[in-house]
């Protein structure tokens, strides 16, 4: 091998080595701390090719820009009214400042050990202000969860300013009794069961009283109809039959009160009676002489 | 058996060869290249090369054998089917480099050390075969030198392929495997014509008029030297080139900078390594993710299980592959903490029956709200209640309730039958008791006027005799009273009123009257 082509090689390695120590790209997820000899001097936001001096003078750092949730420890709380809770929150962060996160933090592990403390204490501070009515009800007037976690997100911001954090939102992943809670929530939820179920058995007993009163109700009304009409029917009957008797015996009273007595006497003489018959009656006229 | 110098040098080569043949193929399998598959195959046609020019030694040095056609005919017969069958081979080769879809090699670095292994070796050996050639002066020998130093190219062609693709050029290796492909198909070439040159004219074959093929292919090829350079450039500017699927978004990067966003399916070009990059984005599948069933807060401080499943699609490839890292995650837990806000607004009935269709609307609203607050790019299709039921302890009790409001219609349903039995009952009794009351009516004026008819009918009759007829009218009712009853009659001269009259009637009547005897 030639000389020339010996050193056609090195320069062409030598180049492909300070290509590599100076030049670097920042891709769309990332930002780029430059630092000389360990210590932070610009940050590279925007995404592109850019320059250093070359290693080992300058050399870079690179972080990811992008939005991160992470789920800290689960952590139990007192609520304002003195209720127990477990709680479990994600954080959803970003890196803002490149510069402030490697002096204060470091790395992710580092700043999420912060968050997780951070949030933490803020959740602690948050739900000792607040009933937990105001966080679970039905009543949308009382709710007051958004303004509580719109509070914590606020306030957690405050502190991780200075490590170049964005805290984009705190949510509550958990927000449930602890352990030993939940058997008297149980408890209770089986006393308002029962306590539904017998409503339910006493308003069916109810409902079905008044049904059937309501039936009975309408079995006296119909009869009693019925028995007025009756009435009113017979006494038509009855006045009818008064009329047209009187209008047939008002011919001859004479001859009914004769007739009706023949009857009368027919009917309320029987064998028990005993007829005492002097010989001087009208009946009799003939019995005792036959000459009058 | 005795060995002169060129046999001795062949036999030992062809044992070396052996093992560079092993060497590649185990290379090849640990890696998966194809370049080395294929350069193993080319050994494997040039061990057989080696083999015929072996054969042919021996053979010329015992005339008497080389007298007997039989051998070598059969010897060249088998030379011209091995010739096919390399031909095969390097066919198959092609057909698995042109099958496309990323071939994944593994294993890179050890497996280049090992090619290079492979180059020094056949180096060595072709130098030494065309050394002892030209030393005995068998042109047979140099020319099989000449193919050892063939199978040495192909294997720096194998390491220069694998080393593209470390770089990232991960077409190298199927590209050094095309031309590997077409060096097996002149080693077939060339142990076909000589074979058969052999069978036409007789005797054995000589491969030694071969070897100036190879001189003057060199000689042909020696100007590539100038082409290599470029070809090597067109190569690697040709690696720029790159498809995006169907059901895919590209987005274009040049150092990490987008510069096109939304490159659509279809082949496009993009700067090659290391300036220009492509992210690929799935955008037309709908993904599937579910939570872990948990117990959750409802409004009126009750716990139930509770778990859902979202259905979603990357609507903003930009926002989902560029804004948020763990997409997965904060998907799943964006589901999570939507479906606990809304079941801690509402009261366990409402969850566990009627409104389950509003609560699931309001879970994908919010899920979608803190989706978007992320910038996730994430758009939900729809959300799944899969399960929501009251914790194991306290099941019982809901299915008591449920039995209690069965035992509440069963109430009411009797009481519906009695109503349904009893109000009829007594409509049929008022129209029994009208239907009597008009035919007591009836009876009544019926009778009436009977009697009335009677009456008259008789008045008139007895207007045209009063007297006799009033007279007979008496008797006969007179008689037919008194033909029943007791009677005293009296004489008028008895005074009656000074007269006591004892009466005794009834069953007593006999004993009093004895008594009174």
């Amino acid at each position: 091998m030639s000389i020339r082509k010996i050193l056609l090689i090195a320069v062409i390695a030598v180049g492909f080595g300070a290509v590599n120590l100076i030049f670097f790209q920042v891709d769309l997820t990332e930002y780029v701390v430059v630092t000389q000899f360990g210590k932070p001097v610009r940050a590279v936001t925007d995404p592109g090719l850019n320059w250093k001096l070359p290693d080992p003078i300058q050399s870079i750092q690179r972080f990811d820009n992008r939005l991160t949730v992470f789920l800290p420890n689960k952590a139990e709380f007192l609520t304002k009214d003195k209720k127990n809770i477990v709680v479990e929150s994600y954080p959803a962060w970003k890196i803002t400042n490149p510069i402030e996160f490697l002096k204060t933090v470091k790395d992710v592990s580092g700043a999420q050990a912060r968050l997780s403390d951070i949030v933490s204490s803020e959740l602690g501070v948050a739900f000792g202000k607040y009933d937990l009515t105001s966080l679970v009800t039905t009543n949308k007037k009382n709710m007051k969860l958004k303004e509580m976690m719109d509070g914590i997100t606020r306030n957690s911001n405050e502190k991780v300013k200075d490590y170049g954090i964005l805290i984009v939102d705190v949510r509550l992943k958990v927000l449930s009794f602890p352990e030993k809670n939940k058997l008297s929530v149980f408890q209770r939820m089986r006393a308002e069961r029962e306590k539904i179920a017998r409503k339910y058995r006493s308003e069916g007993s109810e409902e079905a009283s008044k049904i059937r009163a309501e039936a009975d109700k309408e079995k006296t009304i119909i009869l009693s109809k019925a028995y007025e009409k009756a009435q009113m029917l017979k006494g038509e009957g009855d006045a009818g039959a008064i009329r047209i008797y009187a209008d047939a015996f008002q011919k001859d009273p004479e001859f009914y009160k004769f007739l009706r007595s023949l009857q009368a006497y027919e009917k309320f003489i029987d064998k028990n009676t005993t007829a005492i018959l002097p010989t001087d009656s009208e009946l009799l006229k003939y019995f005792a002489s036959p000459k009058k | 058996m005795f060995m002169n110098r060129k046999e001795k040098a062949l036999v030992i080569t062809i044992c070396a060869n052996f093992f560079l043949i092993a060497l590649k193929f185990i290379l090849a399998g640990m890696s998966g290249s194809l370049a080395l598959k294929a350069g193993a195959w080319h050994s494997f046609s040039d061990i057989f090369i080696s083999g015929m020019v072996l054969v042919g030694l021996v053979l010329s040095r015992r005339e008497d054998l080389s007298q007997s056609k039989g051998i070598s005919r059969i010897e060249n017969i088998v030379s011209i089917l091995v010739s096919f069958f390399i031909l095969y081979i390097g066919y198959e080769i092609f057909q698995e480099v042109i099958k496309g879809g990323e071939r994944i090699v593994s294993q890179v670095p050890i497996v280049i050390a090992g090619a290079v292994l492979t180059i020094i070796i056949s180096y060595f050996m072709a130098r030494y075969k065309i050394f002892v050639g030209k030393e005995t002066n068998s042109p047979s020998l140099v020319a099989d030198g000449y193919h050892s130093m063939v199978d040495m190219y192909s294997s720096i062609i194998v390491v220069v392929g694998l080393t593209g693709y470390l770089v990232g050029l991960k077409n190298m290796d199927k590209l050094a495997a095309v031309i590997i492909v077409i060096l097996i198909g002149l080693a077939a070439v060339e142990i076909f014509t000589s074979s058969f040159q052999a069978l036409r004219k007789g005797g054995v074959s000589d491969t030694t008029h071969t070897s100036l093929h190879i001189k003057a292919l060199e000689t042909y090829l020696r100007p590539i030297k100038f082409f290599i350079l470029p070809i090597l450039i067109v190569i690697y500017f040709a690696s720029g080139i790159y498809v995006v699927k169907w059901d895919q978004v590209g987005i274009e990067k040049r150092f990490g900078r987008p510069i096109e966003t939304q490159v659509a399916s279809g082949i496009h070009y993009r700067l090659p390594w290391p300036m220009g990059q492509v992210d690929l984005v799935n955008t037309a599948n709908i993904n599937a993710v579910e939570t872990e069933p948990a117990l959750m807060l409802t409004g009126d401080e009750n716990l139930i299980e509770v778990n859902t499943s979202a259905h979603y699609f990357i609507e903003n490839a930009i926002n989902y592959r560029y804004r948020v890292k763990n997409s997965d995650e904060l998907i799943r837990y964006a589901i999570e903490s939507a479906t606990r806000q809304i079941v801690g607004q509402v009261d366990i009935d409402s969850l566990l029956t009627t409104e389950k269709e509003g609560i699931i609307a309001q879970i994908k609203r919010l899920t979608q709200e803190i989706l978007d607050r992320t910038l996730s790019g994430i758009r939900l299709s729809s959300i799944q209640l899969l399960q929501a039921v009251p914790p194991q302890d306290v099941i019982n009790t809901f299915r008591e309730v449920a039995s209690a409001w069965e035992d509440r219609a069963t109430y009411l349903n009797e009481a519906i039958a009695y109503q349904n039995e009893i109000v009829p009952a007594s409509r049929g009794k008022a129209a029994e008791i009208i239907a009597e009351a008009i035919g007591y009516k009836n009876q009544k004026v019926n009778h009436a006027t009977g009697e009335a008819q009677n009456f008259l009918d008789r008045l008139k009759e007895y207007k045209k005799a009063t007297d006799v007829t009033q007279t007979r009218m008496y008797l006969e009712t007179i008689e037919k009273i008194l033909a029943k009853t007791d009677k005293l009659i009296v004489d008028s001269r008895i005074d009656i009123g000074s007269t006591d009259l004892w009466f005794v009637r009834g069953q007593n009547a006999e004993k009093i009257l004895e008594g009174v005897k």
